[in-house]
């Protein structure tokens, strides 16, 4: 379960930007839609544990402000235009998270098998396109065991077989590990995929259930 | 004069450390979501600092005891490092543009040069 309290968020002393008094996610697939500059990002951001904010969020009773490393583990998230050092190599990233996150043994080999960057993975990043960046994203989101996985305009960058990927990803997860995923687009999520994803819309610096 | 050259050399790593500020914040975005605790990250950078005072630590000790006495040495390598520390506070506190950042430096590292010099001068 995902719960934010009071959250409320402004930039540089302006009208705030986000102000959701209360809300409660069941764990399910959430399609979070919104016109740009509605604070999608900033909201996923905010949940990711990432920019500081007034309120709180909590992931099954785990508060970000009580406990922000038993909530951060249960948090997997990638940027919609993701950036890394590019004098790395994917293989040296994946390596740096997994000693935080401590993934079970082939669970990179499978999730670099479903994003299809294996091939990749030994490069240095300055050299990797927008759309391997983002599978590395993705992959990087998945690993370990979160409870909740948020990916900020996921679709974007992607090619057919990475979509694919993706979509997989996320039915497995959900099945098997009981994750929740909060997807954030502007667009509508394109019919047919990701059956039972419910519908949330930002709007007027609050989120609304859409039937 | 070797304080100049020594407060140059603060100067150079504290740019360093704005270059680090900003790839954490742009490209190590990620490691913030990730069950890191705030104090392991802070004392990551306390640890940066002492990393980039290292040659500066080394030609102190060559300095040490002549010309520079032991506890000179001690005072400008505490200093320094009193210094980096600021500077990474500030990062952390607040954002600032590098132009700003750069004058700050300046100003900053002018007082200290001014000051060393009426102390030891």
């Amino acid at each position: 379960m995902l719960e934010l309290r009071q959250v409320r968020k402004s930039y540089n002393d302006s009208a705030p930007i986000l102000d959701i008094a209360a809300l409660t996610l069941a764990t399910g697939t959430y399609w979070l839609q919104g016109a740009n500059g509605t604070g999608k990002t900033t909201l996923i951001r905010i949940l990711a544990g990432i920019v500081p904010f007034l309120g709180d969020t909590l992931i099954n009773g785990h508060s970000q402000r009580r406990e922000p490393v038993a909530y951060r583990q249960l948090i997997g998230w990638a940027d919609a235009e993701p950036l890394y050092p590019g004098f790395l190599t994917g293989q040296e990233l994946v390596n740096f998270y997994s000693r935080i996150l401590h993934p079970e043994s082939n669970q990179i080999a499978y999730l670099l098998q479903r994003l299809q960057i294996g091939d990749w993975i030994g490069t240095r990043l300055a050299g990797w396109s927008s759309g391997m960046t983002k599978k590395l994203a993705l992959l990087l989101a998945f690993l370990g065991r979160p409870t909740w996985i948020l990916l900020d305009e996921p679709l974007i960058t992607l090619d057919e077989a990475g979509l694919a990927g993706l979509l997989t990803l996320i039915g497995e997860y959900r099945d098997r590990y009981g994750a929740g995923f909060l997807l954030s687009s502007h667009q509508l999520l394109p019919t047919g995929r990701l059956p039972g994803t419910q519908n949330l819309i930002l709007i007027n610096r609050s989120i609304q259930l859409s039937s | 004069m070797p304080f100049l050259a020594y407060s140059l050399a603060l100067f150079g790593h504290g740019i360093l450390l704005h270059r680090c500020r900003n790839l954490d914040t742009t490209r190590l975005l990620g490691y913030r979501s990730l069950p890191v605790k705030k104090l392991r990250w802070l004392a990551q950078y306390a640890l940066f600092c002492v990393v980039l005072l290292l040659p500066e630590i080394i030609v102190l000790g060559w300095l040490t005891p002549h010309p520079i006495r032991l506890v000179d040495a001690l005072a400008f390598a505490g200093l320094g490092y009193v210094i980096l520390l600021l500077l990474c506070g500030i990062l952390l506190a607040w954002t600032v543009k590098p132009a700003d950042y750069f004058k700050l430096c300046l100003v900053l590292f002018g007082i200290l040069y001014i000051l060393v010099l009426k102390t030891w001068g």
